[in-house]
């Protein structure tokens, strides 16, 4: 298991020959928050309260466990980014409550009043902890705001809700097997190994990442299949242009070609139906697919493609 | 597939309580019997409707089905029906259920494990009222209409209802006519008349609300006269003897005619009549009159059920009025029994309308694309 080191003010996780930098507590360069350097020794006295609660973290964690040494690291790394600027911080933590969320819960203030810890538990933590409040899951969902949080802390791979709650260029924290985790999110963490099959990852949201990830929500499989459907009834004008232009022959196999993947964009029209705010998008986009098909049939009009086009476009882009 | 043949096989509803599971020969003629018809006929199917024998002959097979195969279950349980579909699946290329009764689930079922490159299709035919009691949230039941490649409501209006209800797309196959008879409508000479067509006295057709709001304005409309073709409930002949004992004046004027069997006569009704009425408090779907009304250039008054947007082509060749309501009704034949314009234009418009949706060849070609796309015969 990796080892947390602390020389000279630096907090490092040993992994075997390899040391990666926590936090620096001292460094006069790198605290720009509004703590003073000078509460940041190793004199471990009353003067000193800052130094006191990030050491006395360490000291609560009696019986070293990947879980509780996860812990630690992430303590770490927000004290490392609360230095890194005197913004306001906003932490969420989810799950089971940690004996180093009181540290936490001390230590957010003194670096700048308005900063938070939120907790998202089942269970009220037991002891005098301040500064935290209190909100909730629904079912098997997490009802989060988008874009909130500075920094969370989450049990396991977290969901995408979870990963669009944290603020652009903030971080998220979770414990996982390097190996179970979706690429996409290894790319965008770094990983701090706590033992050979278990890793710390800190994710950075940034706006690239949360393009990527609302890919995969389902508001943004959503949008991609909904796109999907815009560009197939898009090409409506078109399609009747070039039919109205070929040879009798070719004009049917032609038809015959976008009917298809009209009725393909259809289904795919049906399954997402129930999230759209069109109650009658549906109907109207089998209506085309009627109209196209009488057209192909010699039983229609070109017009009438052309006005049940119109009528859908304005449906699908509400 | 057999010779190169689709086989389509329409499977009627185990237990039911029009035709007891079997198909009755008045239905033969209906969109059940007309849509494997015209597979059959015009896009080259080998098409068998199943059942049990429920009448004991179907003069309208040879009369007018030519090539329509009927083939009977032995009993009527759902058990009949898949031994049966077991029994013919190599040429079922095609099974067709009226109805979206969750009693075809077990069928459709089978159907896909022994042909799951077959196709289905299912024609709901039903009002908004009936297709809301459905089961359409149960798993075993969406997986039903998923099963189907086409399902199909026969109205504009239940077709829309199905699409935001369903999860599936609900196609429009509306319930067409086809000319058996060599009608001419060429030589249509329009007369004064009103008619309507049905079981006459049924509680579902509501006659009484066509002879009281006509009782109501007969007198501002001389010349004028009904016409209510079909045979007649009993329990309606007392109300008729009463009607008449009260409005002597108009036993002159309204004429039951009784049943008439004959197509090309029941036709000739339809053709001299300038307005169709109807007055039902409610229909399954496009009730089969409709297309025989449209095609014969007639102006439509409906009551509000389900399928009169598509009966009046949302008032373009007729009028809507609450159901129930006589006033209404009466207030509609006063104002267009008067106007000649209106019906004489409405009525062509009927007839344009009524080629256009409700030709059965076109209908059928259409449900033949839906299915099989660019590879439709």
């Amino acid at each position: 298991m990796s080892n947390i080191n602390y020389s000279d003010g630096k907090y490092i996780l040993q992994d075997g020959d390899r040391g990666t930098l926590l936090a620096d507590v001292r460094t006069p360069l790198v605290n720009r928050s509004r703590v003073h350097s000078h509460q940041f020794t190793e004199q471990r006295t009353a003067e000193y309260p800052l130094t006191n609660i990030v050491n006395a973290a360490a000291n609560r964690i009696f019986k070293r466990t990947p879980e509780t040494m996860a812990e630690l690291v992430t303590y770490l790394r927000i004290v490392a980014r609360l230095l890194r600027k005197p913004q306001v911080h906003t932490v969420l933590r989810v799950g089971q409550w940690s004996p180093l969320d009181e540290s936490l819960a001390e230590l957010l203030p003194q670096f700048n009043p308005a900063n938070k810890l939120y907790c998202l538990s089942e269970t009220r933590p037991l002891g005098k902890i301040p500064s935290v409040n209190f909100i909730f899951a629904e079912g098997e969902g997490y009802l989060l705001p988008e874009n909130k949080f500075d920094t969370i802390i989450f049990p396991s791979t977290p969901p995408p809700e979870v990963l669009s709650a944290v603020k652009d260029y903030g971080r998220i924290y979770f414990i996982a097997q390097p190996w179970k985790v979706e690429e996409f999110l290894k790319n965008a963490a770094q990983i701090f190994p706590l033992t050979e099959a278990v890793a710390l990852f800190e994710l950075e949201v940034t706006p690239q990442f949360r393009q990527e990830l609302r890919k995969r929500t389902p508001q943004g499989r959503l949008d991609e299949k909904l796109s999907a459907i815009s560009q197939t009834v898009a090409k409506v004008p078109a399609v009747l242009k070039k039919f109205n232009t070929l040879p009798h022959k070719r004009k049917t196999a032609y038809l015959d070609e976008y009917i298809a993947e009209v009725a393909r964009a259809e289904k795919v029209l049906a399954e997402i139906f129930p999230a759209l705010p069109s109650d009658s998008v549906k109907f109207n986009f089998n209506a085309l697919k009627e109209f196209l098909i009488d057209l192909r049939l010699g039983n229609g009009s070109t017009a009438r493609v052309n006005r049940q086009y119109e009528i859908l476009s304005q449906d699908l882009s509400r | 597939m057999q010779n190169g043949r689709r086989g389509a096989y329409v499977i009627a509803h185990n237990g039911d309580p029009v035709n007891g599971g079997g198909w009755n020969n008045q239905q033969l003629m209906k969109d059940c019997g007309l849509v494997p018809y015209l597979l059959q006929k015009n896009h080259g199917f080998k098409s068998v409707m199943v059942g049990i024998k429920f009448d004991a002959d179907y003069p309208y097979l040879e009369q007018y089905l030519r090539g329509l195969e009927l083939d009977f279950l032995p009993e009527d349980t759902v058990q009949a029906r898949i031994n049966y579909i077991d029994s013919h699946a190599g040429d079922m290329d095609l099974l067709i259920l009226y109805g979206a009764y969750p009693d075809y689930i077990p069928l459709v079922a089978r159907y896909r494990s022994v042909r799951p490159d077959g196709k289905i299709y299912l024609a709901t035919d039903m009002n908004i009222d009936w297709a809301d009691r459905l089961p359409h949230e149960d798993p075993a039941y969406k997986n039903f209409l998923h099963s189907c490649d086409v399902v199909a409501a026969s109205c504009r209006a239940a077709q829309k209802y199905l699409s935001v209800k369903w999860s599936v797309p609900v196609e429009l196959i509306r319930n067409g006519w086809y000319n058996f008879f060599g009608v001419n409508f060429d030589d249509m000479r329009k007369e004064n008349v009103i008619l309507t067509v049905g079981r006459i006295g049924s509680t579902q057709k509501q006659n009484h609300i066509l002879l009281e709001a006509f009782a109501k304005v007969a007198n501002d409309l001389p010349g004028w006269r009904v016409r209510l073709v079909g045979g007649i409930e009993e329990a309606f002949k007392p109300y008729v003897e009463k009607f008449f004992a009260a409005r002597p004046d108009l036993r002159e004027r309204v004429t039951f005619t009784g049943l008439i069997a004959d197509k090309n006569t029941l036709m000739e009704e339809y053709k001299r009549a300038k307005i169709f009425c109807l007055t039902s408090n409610f229909e399954g779907g496009t009730p089969n009159v409709v297309a025989e009304a449209l095609f014969s250039g007639n102006f439509t008054i409906c009551s509000s059920f389900d399928a009169a947007g598509d009966m009046t082509d949302d008032n373009e060749c007729g009028r809507v009025f609450p159901i129930g309501n006589v006033d209404a009704l009466a207030n509609i034949l006063r104002e267009v029994c008067r106007d000649e314009k209106l019906l004489r234009d409405g009525g062509q418009h009927a007839a344009a309308y009524a080629r256009e949706q409700f030709d059965m060849n076109k209908i059928v070609a259409r449900l033949n694309y839906l299915l099989y796309g660019g590879d439709a015969t």
